[in-house]
């Protein structure tokens, strides 16, 4: 294969980007919003750039005069201490959730402080990536250490919240079988407001329990900041999880905004959860893409995983997943008959692939 | 024998991902397949450019496409919604909840009551 992976648009920066620098390979990016009023990059994209110089080292971007296309030679992830100001146009998650996938193979273990907006909804919110997302890299045998504080909370539009996310490093992943999806047993959620009547988290809190009473083992946290942990502008949302008896997410959140009543926000977020529930698999939709970028790491061993229906955004990861690793995954459909567990979605998907054997030639063996 | 002769006909999943790549994401997840020889490969071409073009305003493009006949506008509009949600790159903007208020209807929501715990232990419909 070739060491340069090229491609055309604006679409799927980060994940581009970021298999990148996990593959080595050189990206080039044509075409970024050629044809626009306002050609090139965005400030969140070049915004985003720059975390990725900070936790790398002799990487080189070079971006061309009109913005609209990038050469992107990748360096050593070197992760460190790292402070970054996200900006308010797009919230924490856009910048976190790469990180995640770089995090373990950082030459040094990642602490990252990344200022902005906590939760919004158009990116996966702060809490959904710290209950949904750092568990799931559990399973790949990523465990100690693996934190997100989360200090302040800051809404849109101005944002003002802080988050540090630390990640241990690792030399190889662990390789998954997760095809038993069991059944649900648990649900958890946050349901946090500022600068808003304190009462707003409870509102919420109840009307999403209100759906979910399929279960009594219900802990949706209710809380409210305070002062300086309250970002800059008002707001207020729940992020909702349920597990099941095997360890399988499915996760659903919203964010309120001005004119919103927090018991609409907490029943549409907790029909979000059953939607997501019925769609069924062992990896929910946010996750997919990571779970599926950790297999293909893993060892040289066959990884298999249930997910329920692909969304676009992992069916465009699975494409990029082949231009830079050349792996491919085997895709079967189960039927009715093939079915193992009791109850389950009628129409999940397989995902079998075999690892790259990715090693994380930065960590020392001891 | 009906359900048996629709899941045969189902598309190939790994086909239309991995295969000439001629279709969308979006089309692929939401089963937008049309069988047989596509005129479509080109057509998409040139309207994602097109769209591009349009980032900010997809309304503008779509009515260009209302010129097109009508069996193919249905594609085209639902093709530009999803350039905006692509155009925010995140594995959220993607995601589709429609139909909510199904959940209001008690059948549909003691549907996955056995994927909880307390749903009972037989096999529907053994």
């Amino acid at each position: 294969m070739s060491k340069i992976v090229k491609f055309e648009g604006h679409n799927y920066f980060r994940q581009r980007l970021v298999l990148a620098t996990l593959s080595g390979k050189i990206l080039k990016i044509d075409k970024i919003r050629s044809n626009d009023a306002n050609p090139g990059l965005r400030d969140f994209e070049a915004s985003f750039l720059r975390l990725l110089e900070k936790v790398t080292n002799g990487a080189t971007i070079e971006i061309s005069y009109t913005g609209t296309s990038i050469i992107y030679k990748p360096g050593v992830i070197i992760g460190g201490k790292v402070y970054h100001d996200c900006g308010t146009s797009r919230a924490i998650g856009y910048f976190l959730e790469p990180l995640i996938a770089l995090g373990p193979f950082s030459k040094a273990p990642m602490n990252v402080t990344l200022n902005g907006i906590t939760n919004d909804n158009v990116d996966i919110s702060v809490d959904t990536i710290r209950t949904v997302l750092l568990p799931q890299l559990k399973k790949f045998g990523i465990e100690e250490g693996l934190e997100l504080d989360i200090p302040n909370r800051g809404a849109p539009p101005n944002g003002g919240g802080r988050v540090t996310f630390r990640c241990p490093i690792v030399r190889t992943l662990k390789p998954i079988q997760f095809t038993d999806e069991g059944r649900i047993k648990r649900i958890r959620g946050v349901a946090y407001c500022t600068r808003v009547a304190p009462q707003f988290s409870n509102r919420m809190v109840d009307s999403a329990r209100g759906v979910l009473d399929y279960v009594n083992d219900i802990n949706i946290a209710a809380v409210h900041y305070q002062g300086d942990k309250s970002g800059l502008s008002p707001g207020f949302a729940i992020s909702l999880l349920a597990k099941t008896t095997t360890s399988a997410f499915y996760s659903a959140e919203l964010a309120g905004g001005a004119g919103q009543a927090p018991e609409d926000i907490g029943l549409e977020a907790a029909r979000m959860l059953l939607s997501e529930i019925k769609k069924g698999g062992c990896v929910d939709s946010i996750s997919q893409t990571l779970v599926l970028l950790m297999m293909v790491l893993g060892p040289n061993d066959v990884s298999k995983v249930r997910v329920g229906e692909l969304t676009p955004f992992t069916i465009q990861y699975l494409r990029d997943l082949q231009d830079f690793f050349g792996s491919t995954f085997k895709i079967t459909q189960e039927t009715e008959k093939d079915k193992t567990v009791l109850g389950a979605a009628p129409d999940t998907l397989v995902m079998t692939c075999v690892g790259i054997g990715y090693v994380n030639t930065n960590k020392k063996t001891t | 024998a009906e359900s048996v002769f629709h899941s045969k006909r189902r598309p190939n999943l790994m086909r239309l991902i991995y295969g000439d790549r001629k279709y969308t994401p979006e089309q692929i997840a939401h089963g937008d397949i049309e069988e047989g020889p596509l005129k479509l490969k080109s057509d998409e071409n040139d309207e994602e450019d097109s769209d591009e073009g349009f980032g900010t305003g997809p309304g503008t493009g779509a009515e260009d496409e209302s010129e097109d006949d009508g069996a193919f506008l249905t594609l085209k509009t639902e093709e530009s919604d999803t350039v905006i949600a692509q155009t925010l790159d995140s594995c959220k903007a993607t995601l589709e909840f429609t139909d909510l208020e199904q959940w209001d209807d008690h059948e549909v929501k003691e549907s996955i009551r056995d994927r909880f715990i307390t749903g009972s232990l037989d096999v529907p419909g053994a």
